[in-house]
């Protein structure tokens, strides 16, 4: 499994995400994920910025939560208007 | 009955053979996974319907283990279906499958109440051939007793005859060159015996016969002396006197021989071997008598001995056969067979309480059964992805990573995102920059975030919410109303695609709830309203324009995702319906009775 941008994961938990875009920093993988609805149609409003660990040849989707590590992240996924 | 649909059958074993053809192919392997689910499905549905038409009245034990033994057999096949099923699936590298859980059947029960069952009516089969068994035996005892009985008879009546003959039997002897008339009678009377006295008098037979053995042994001595004698002094006197003694000891033995046969005829066997044995011990004597007679020169013409039909009853017996032996065996048989049937008994009470022991269902947890039936609708598909090593997975495992469908709208999705990522910086860079200002005491985004915790501390939390400042209201209110977001994704056009941008943008923001800060109470100050506790601090005094408002109140739920507020299993209507305007959502807020002061400290 590799994880890439605009492919769907399915989580343990079963919910279904969309990975938006995707950064590295500080060797860190992290991904802007969107939740994809029912209908697998669109997505809901639910994002989130997770950070994939690798662990045993399974990945794992942590959810980046605290104000200053999202300050630092957040702009990485922003991108110019052309 | 197990309901297998034959042709799913035959098509899940074509399916088989293409995996094996190209066992990695996904599509394949779903197309199978589909089939045998159906086929499992069906054959479990109707063995789940045949388990609950258990008949715990009424219902003897026969049809009770005939019914329990379809179940089993039906059962076992959909036992090995499954295993073929899942043989075929772990080849392909798919460890686990969703089949149905046959585990449901108490088939523990199911084994044990035939095996109870059976034995019970097993034993009871064996108890009563064994009981016939017993009776049969009884009656043959019977009957060989009688033949027993029949044959003693017989035999007394034999050794009656045999005296008869002995008394009635005549000869003839040359004596002095005539014939002379002798019989049995006046042989002993030679020798000083009285036959018929003899005969019923036994003590007084047994009294000569000791008699007459103490003789024969003094005579044994005197023959050994004699003998010793005439070996160291061989001469006619000597040898004249070992002849007399030896004629005397021929003599004794002679008459010896003729009380053993009185001896023998006295006594009388109803035992057909003792019977048989007799007669053959009496013609042995009768011979060594008449070796006697010959040494001791009495010629016998006719030996009236010979004349007792000895040989003739042995003949006439040979036709009858002991059954003593039989009669024994059969008593030995009774015995045995008595004892078993004492054991089958007791066998018989325990199985009687066991049987006693029945329930009424043979599901070992019916919410199982429900959950099955659920889990079992024809919605639900199992698919080749969702078996893959599903062990024991985390809620943030990543289990599955796959491609967008064709129905995916990515450009839509792609300004949303865009649009939502863009705002959310933005909010924070805002923020970030108010916090350097020395002029501002601003110093975060949470201005406008729910305090969120992790999932773990939901059910606990108590969210702050805290609103400062004037100028961040204001700045929230410039946000466009919902309705004109609304429009862009249906009519959008290349001309206005920037346009559209600055509306997906606004709209999101709108439905994004951490910039949303509205929308949150929108959703929450109905609830909340009687909880809704406000204070108001001023934390600083030197900096009056500023004024921190903390709303306390529970929430049920907080959401997973850093910037959602809304519950989105209830939000989520694809971004196409009418939400509150941004205006309206303020206006509801500013409405509420309890955020009045609120308000007009605000404001002032």
């Amino acid at each position: 499994m590799k994880l890439e941008v605009n492919k769907i994961v399915t989580l343990g938990n079963n919910e279904e995400y969309l990975i938006v875009d995707s950064v590295l920093k500080d060797d860190k993988e992290y991904y802007y994920v969107a939740q994809v609805n029912e209908d697998e149609t669109g997505i809901k409003d639910n994002y989130k910025i997770v950070c994939a660990t690798y662990k045993d040849g399974e990945i794992y989707l942590d959810e980046v939560l605290g104000e200053d590590k999202l300050k630092s992240i957040l702009p990485m996924f922003v991108k110019e208007e052309d | 009955m197990l309901v297998i649909d034959d042709n799913m059958l035959k098509l899940a074993k074509m399916q088989e053979k293409l995996l094996k053809i190209s066992s990695n192919n996904k599509s394949n392997i779903d197309k199978y996974i589909q089939t045998i689910t159906k086929i499992d499905d069906q054959a479990y549905n109707s063995l789940l319907d045949e388990l609950k038409q258990i008949n715990t009245h009424n219902q003897t034990l026969e049809e009770e283990i005939k019914y329990l033994e379809d179940i089993k057999s039906d059962y076992t096949i959909l036992y090995e279906l499954q295993s073929g099923f899942k043989n075929i699936l772990e080849t392909n590298y798919i460890n686990e499958i969703e089949l149905s859980n046959i585990e449901n059947v108490d088939i523990e029960y199911i084994n044990t109440r035939i095996d109870t069952i059976s034995g019970y009516l097993i034993n009871q089969k064996n108890l009563e051939i064994n009981k016939k068994r017993l009776e049969e035996l009884s009656n043959t005892l019977v009957e060989e007793e009688k033949k027993n009985k029949y044959l003693e008879e017989k035999l007394l009546e034999y050794e009656k005859i045999l005296r008869e003959n002995f008394q009635n039997a005549e000869g003839r002897t040359i004596e002095d060159g005539n014939l002379q008339y002798i019989s049995v009678e006046t042989e002993y009377s030679t020798i000083g015996y009285d036959f018929k006295y003899l005969l019923e008098n036994e003590n007084d037979l047994k009294e000569n016969l000791s008699k007459i053995e103490l003789e024969q042994a003094e005579t044994l001595e005197k023959l050994k002396t004699a003998e010793i004698c005439y070996n160291s002094m061989p001469n006619s006197s000597s040898k004249q006197i070992l002849n007399d003694i030896e004629l005397e000891f021929l003599k004794i033995r002679y008459r010896l021989t003729m009380l053993k046969i009185l001896q023998y005829l006295i006594t009388d066997y109803s035992d057909y071997d003792k019977f048989k044995e007799k007669r053959e011990n009496l013609l042995d004597l009768i011979k060594y008598r008449a070796n006697y007679l010959k040494k001791l020169n009495v010629h016998i013409s006719i030996d009236p001995f010979e004349r007792t039909k000895i040989n003739e009853q042995l003949s006439q017996i040979s036709g009858y056969k002991s059954n003593s032996k039989t009669i024994s065996k059969i008593k030995k048989e009774i015995v045995n067979l008595s004892e078993r049937i004492e054991q089958m008994q007791q066998k018989d009470r325990e199985y009687m309480l066991e049987i006693n022991n029945k329930k009424d269902k043979l599901i070992i947890n019916s919410q199982l059964y429900s959950d099955h039936k659920q889990s079992i609708s024809p919605e639900k598909t199992i698919k080749f992805e969702d078996l893959l090593e599903i062990k024991t997975v985390e809620g943030n495992q990543v289990i599955k990573v796959r491609n967008i469908n064709n129905n995916f709208n990515m450009r839509i999705v792609k300004d949303k995102t865009n649009s939502v990522i863009k705002r959310v910086n933005e909010m924070i860079t805002l923020e970030y920059q108010k916090d350097t200002t020395p002029s501002q005491t601003i110093s975060s985004p949470e201005l406008f975030i729910v305090e969120s915790t992790t999932p773990k501390e939901i059910e606990e939390i108590i969210p702050t919410i805290k609103i400062v400042g004037e100028e961040t209201l204001d700045k929230i209110k410039q946000v466009p109303p919902l309705e004109q977001l609304e429009k862009t994704d249906e009519s959008k056009t290349p001309k206005e695609e920037k346009r559209s941008e600055l509306s997906i943008d606004t709209d999101l923001f709108t439905t994004v709830d951490p910039f949303e800060t509205i929308s949150l109470f929108e959703d929450k100050v109905e609830e909340i309203s009687d909880n809704l506790i406000i204070s108001l601090e001023e934390e600083k005094k030197e900096e009056p324009e500023e004024l921190k408002i903390e709303l306390e109140t529970k929430i049920d739920e907080m959401p997973e995702a850093f910037w959602i507020t809304q519950d989105d299993s209830e939000k989520n209507k694809d971004n196409n319906e009418q939400e509150p305007s941004f205006d309206e959502q303020i206006e509801a807020l500013l409405s509420e009775d309890n955020n009045k002061n609120l308000v007009k400290k605000l404001t002032a």
